[in-house]
């Protein structure tokens, strides 16, 4: 069944680097047909994840959130399903995973290259809260993810109208300010869903270790971006921040997002890295 | 002048500017605690930000809420201004058209979910049309949240108590301050203990079939007055409640019971604790240094519950007790009287003394809280999540419609308008109206 399990996960990986190749494509020669393939080959290489990720979690006898292997992975394929989701009802932002695509094609690629190796969960993980904290970590990310990319459409539309060369594929791309107002949407949705990760991590701590916080460098940074989030926001209600200045804000958001998930681990010693980071 | 004075005070602290300036200042704070300055979190100034920024938020909060209560008042009597709002105007003609015309407005509404309130104006009739009307107060339950979660934060870091303790199988603990491991003690904590006890029934190891370690339980007794009143399991998802204290798993270990012997008299029978560590790798190995009662050796000692020699080490071969054994150093002064191992029911001799391994208990150590903000902090966390699923997920909206007369013209002035969004609401409100016409049209067309 392991074997399955890696083959499957090989071939999403193919998948997932050709619809990567044909959204670049598409994007870098405008060719809006080859958008609704890359599409298509990114929900099969879904589906085959899905897959690899369900025979995965019957075998581990836990959801994949242990090690590197099993935490991109999912971190991948929830992002993959959300842009899925927002593009089956708004087509026209279906270009967006010209940005998410090879992220998302990087990080199942770190992988890969980790080690499968399957951990028993302690017994403190065996909690609905856990779940509840790994899940919204995930949807979170998935969330400020897309909503950072729609600011890099943004970006990219804005540059194209300023150079007065907006070509009709441009122009089949929603409207700037619907743009930018997508991009607050999922960004305001990631901070809610940020604070729910949060919330549920300490609810956790409390019934694990009897306190709910500890400012274990994890948590500290998910608080940090959550803060950081918080300010977009505050800029964007109270000051009006929004289009070019709100893009390159969300980007930033972005940075201190990846750094609490994925970064702080490299560099702390952490309750959370030998679960996050751990390759072996 | 005083007034003066406190509006002015008022107004710093209720300004968005000093809300922006202390989220960058705990951004940067809650960095240097993480990365380079110790103690940053319970600094004077990391606290007096706190402080700051809850009476900013206060303020904020206070002016959220009567802002909020007079534009809920405003659209409950029908104030409604149709200027700087997405407009849309539709003509039908009075004599073609027959039906109600409020009653379509309505149902078109309701469709979409939205409530319809009828205003009799001087001239006209206003139909005001609202969407989550509740969702007006979500960022007044946000700032609320937030300062219930700094409430709570400020009791747990002033009145929190957590210790620890450890207590052998068989053996009573009593729960008397003194007798705690304090690990963190607020300022302010309570000092008054229940003074019940607490008997260790068992130790129980969850052991994979792999003789791996996967869990350690408690099976406790609460005694007061002699009489056990409650029993329970303490294990690593679960801790058990009791009187306001919460007892968490900790640590667990071995207690081997030792006899020494010295020129074939016996000199001690004692339980020793080996304390349990943790490796690089998160695996458990037993290790302890103790001194003999009644003599001057001490001891070196490892523990394995079940041991195999690898390459002339010792090593634990698994966690359950099939072959427990010590791997012993045993000083006198600086001179090594023995190096080796002493199994379980076993007698090692060296230079005048025996020492016998004869029983073998286990010790379980919990962590003990006691803290009264918790239920308060998460009681915040709650309305904080209710706060933002009204600012992000729920977004209220207005269409307001003015129903007026010109000639034989009946003429309907939409306005629209949201607080969010608005862009994506403009979409909407073009959708909406497009339909509404579609329909007023087929409502023509059919008289």
């Amino acid at each position: 069944m392991v074997k399955t399990e890696i083959i499957l996960l090989w071939i999403t990986v193919g998948l997932y680097a050709l619809s990567t190749c044909f959204y670049v494509y598409s994007i870098a020669f405008q060719k809006e047909k080859y958008l609704k393939r890359a599409t298509i080959i990114a929900g099969l290489g879904l589906v085959i994840h899905t897959v690899a990720l369900g025979l995965r979690w019957v075998q581990a006898g836990h959801g994949p959130y242990m090690r590197r292997y099993e935490v991109y992975s999912s971190n991948v394929w929830i992002a993959i399903a959300m842009f899925l989701i927002a593009q089956y009802f708004r087509p026209s932002i279906r270009v967006l995973g010209s940005i998410l695509m090879p992220v998302s094609f990087l990080l199942i690629g770190m992988a890969v290259m980790a080690s499968p190796e399957i951990r028993t969960l302690p017994s403190t993980f065996k909690t609905y809260w856990l779940i509840v904290h790994i899940l919204f970590a995930k949807l979170s990310y998935g969330s400020a993810l897309i909503g950072t990319g729609l600011g890099v459409l943004y970006l990219i539309k804005e540059k194209k109208k300023e150079d007065d060369n907006l070509t009709e594929f441009y122009k089949r791309m929603p409207k700037l300010e619907v743009l930018d107002e997508l991009s607050y949407a999922f960004i305001g949705f990631g901070f809610l869903l940020l604070g729910i990760m949060i919330i549920a991590g300490s609810i956790w701590a409390k019934s694990a270790w009897g306190s709910y916080w500890g400012w274990d460098p994890v948590e500290t940074w998910s608080l940090i971006s959550w803060f950081v989030y918080g300010l977009y926001l505050h800029l964007r209600r109270t000051y009006g921040w929004k289009g070019k200045k709100a893009a390159w804000l969300a980007i930033g958001a972005l940075g201190f997002l990846i750094f609490a998930l994925f970064g702080v681990g490299l560099f702390y010693d952490s309750i959370h890295s030998p679960y996050i980071n751990g390759s072996t | 002048m005083i007034s003066n004075i406190i509006k002015r005070i008022i107004k710093i602290l209720s300004s968005v500017k000093l809300a922006l300036f202390i989220m960058i200042g705990l951004t940067i704070a809650s960095i240097l605690g993480v990365t380079k300055l110790e103690g940053v979190f319970s600094s004077w100034w990391f606290l007096a930000l706190v402080i700051i920024f809850f009476l900013n938020t206060l303020t904020c909060t206070i002016q959220q809420v009567r802002r909020t209560l007079s534009k809920v008042k405003g659209l409950k009597n029908g104030n409604w201004n149709s200027s700087k709002r997405i407009n849309k105007e539709l003509r039908i003609n009075e004599k073609e058209f027959q039906g109600d015309i409020g009653e379509i407005i309505q149902k078109a509404f309701q469709k979409k979910k939205y409530k319809t309130k009828e205003f009799v104006k001087e001239e006209s009739i206003l139909f005001l049309n609202i969407k989550n009307k509740l969702a007006y107060w979500g960022s007044v339950i946000f700032h609320i949240s937030l300062l219930i979660v700094i409430v709570g934060g400020v009791l747990t870091l002033t009145m929190k108590m957590w210790g620890s303790f450890g207590v052998l199988e068989k053996k009573f603990f009593n729960d008397r301050h003194e007798d705690y491991v304090m690990t963190n003690e607020g300022p302010w904590t309570d000092h008054d203990f229940s003074r019940f006890k607490l008997y260790l029934n068992r130790v129980i190891l969850d052991i994979t079939d792999e003789g791996e370690l996967h869990d350690y339980k408690a099976d406790i007794t609460f005694f007061e007055d002699g009489q056990p009143v409650k029993r329970a399991l303490v294990s690593g998802p679960s801790p058990v409640e009791y009187k306001g204290l919460i007892f968490y798993k900790k640590l667990f270990g071995y207690a081997p019971g030792l006899i020494l012997k010295q020129d074939g008299e016996e000199k001690v029978r004692f339980f020793t604790t080996i304390d349990t560590k943790l490796d690089k790798s998160q695996n458990i190995y037993y290790k302890q240094e103790f001194k003999i009662p009644r003599s001057n050796l001490k001891v070196e000692a490892d523990f394995y519950p079940t041991i195999t020699i690898s390459d002339g080490k010792p090593e634990i071969k698994s966690h359950t007790l099939e072959r427990p054994a010590m791997y012993l150093k045993v000083f006198e002064g600086d001179k090594l009287l023995y190096d080796g191992v002493l199994f379980k029911d076993k007698t090692v001799n060296f230079a005048n003394y025996s020492l016998h391994f004869a029983k073998l208990k286990r010790w379980y150590g919990f962590s003990v809280v006691r803290d009264y903000g918790i239920s308060i902090v998460f009681f915040g966390f709650g309305l904080s999540v209710i706060g933002l699923i009204f600012i992000y997920l729920i977004i209220p909206k207005e269409i307001g419609c003015l129903l007026s007369k010109e000639d034989d013209d009946l003429i309907l002035e939409f306005s629209g308008r949201t607080s969010r969004f608005k862009s994506l609401f403009a979409e909407e409100f073009d959708s909406l109206m497009e339909e509404f016409e579609s329909e007023l049209t087929e409502e023509e067309g059919e008289k």
